[in-house]
């Protein structure tokens, strides 16, 4: 596996952690949690699996946004995990610039729990590495 | 391919709403276009989460529809502000597309 593959790969799973942190957040002294800000990060961490991949297998660093998202969805290794994409990208996207978008807990959690391990599994799965 | 008049975007947005139309939660869509872009603005009853992964799977179908065209669906849950105005989230000149015949 190239250097820079396992960087990403590095990245996104300490993204992950991160985010699994924030989600467990209600001692911090912010009111209501910032449990969005749980999906921000855990988006991040798919960005740097979706990199991981196509730099792999392809030398492709997308330039945007968009062009990484267009990839998840015309490869067909990561089309299975699009839908988990869009919605993390949606939300944390919502979540960085909407002034009253707050995400409960359980909504971050189920995130965590199922879209972002999605998009891990794919990616892991396509490049043959263990998580 | 970019889908960038505003007569392509309305075709996204009615083959989006045929697509969700059959889903109780769905309430109401608009179609905006930004650069190369077509978005979809789909309001639902405030639900849980679960919900969003089927609106977002519908948007990766309507690329038999429209090869080539970038789509991006915001899915708006009144559940996840502390006050929510559609007006507010919609980005100026989105047009509303009926999800259901009136």
């Amino acid at each position: 596996m190239d250097p820079k593959t396992s960087a990403h790969l590095e990245t996104a799973a300490r993204n992950r952690d991160i985010a699994a942190l924030v989600a467990q957040s209600s001692s911090l002294d912010v009111q209501p949690p910032p449990f969005e800000w749980a999906v921000v990060v855990a988006f991040y961490s798919a960005v740097h699996y979706v990199n991981a991949y196509l730099w792999e297998k392809q030398r492709y660093e997308p330039p945007d946004h968009g062009a990484r998202r267009n990839a998840v969805l015309r490869i067909a290794e990561l089309r299975v995990a699009d839908s988990a994409y869009a919605n993390l990208r949606d939300l944390a996207h919502r979540a960085r610039y909407r002034p009253r978008f707050r995400l409960p807990r359980a909504d971050a959690e189920h995130v965590l729990r199922a879209d972002l391990p999605l998009v891990e599994r794919t990616v892991l799965g396509a490049l043959n590495a263990s998580p | 391919m970019a889908v960038k008049d505003e007569v392509t975007a309305r075709e996204v947005g009615h083959r989006y709403a045929e697509l969700v139309c059959d889903e109780p939660i769905a309430q109401r869509l608009w179609v905006s276009t930004r650069r190369d872009r077509t978005e979809l603005w789909l309001v639902i009853e405030p639900s849980g989460i679960e919900p969003h992964l089927r609106f977002h799977e519908a948007t990766a179908s309507l690329l038999d529809s429209f090869p080539g065209a970038y789509i991006e669906l915001h899915v708006l849950n009144p559940r996840h502000y502390t006050r929510f105005d559609v007006v507010e989230e919609l980005p100026p000149g989105a047009q509303e597309i009926p999800l259901r015949p009136s």
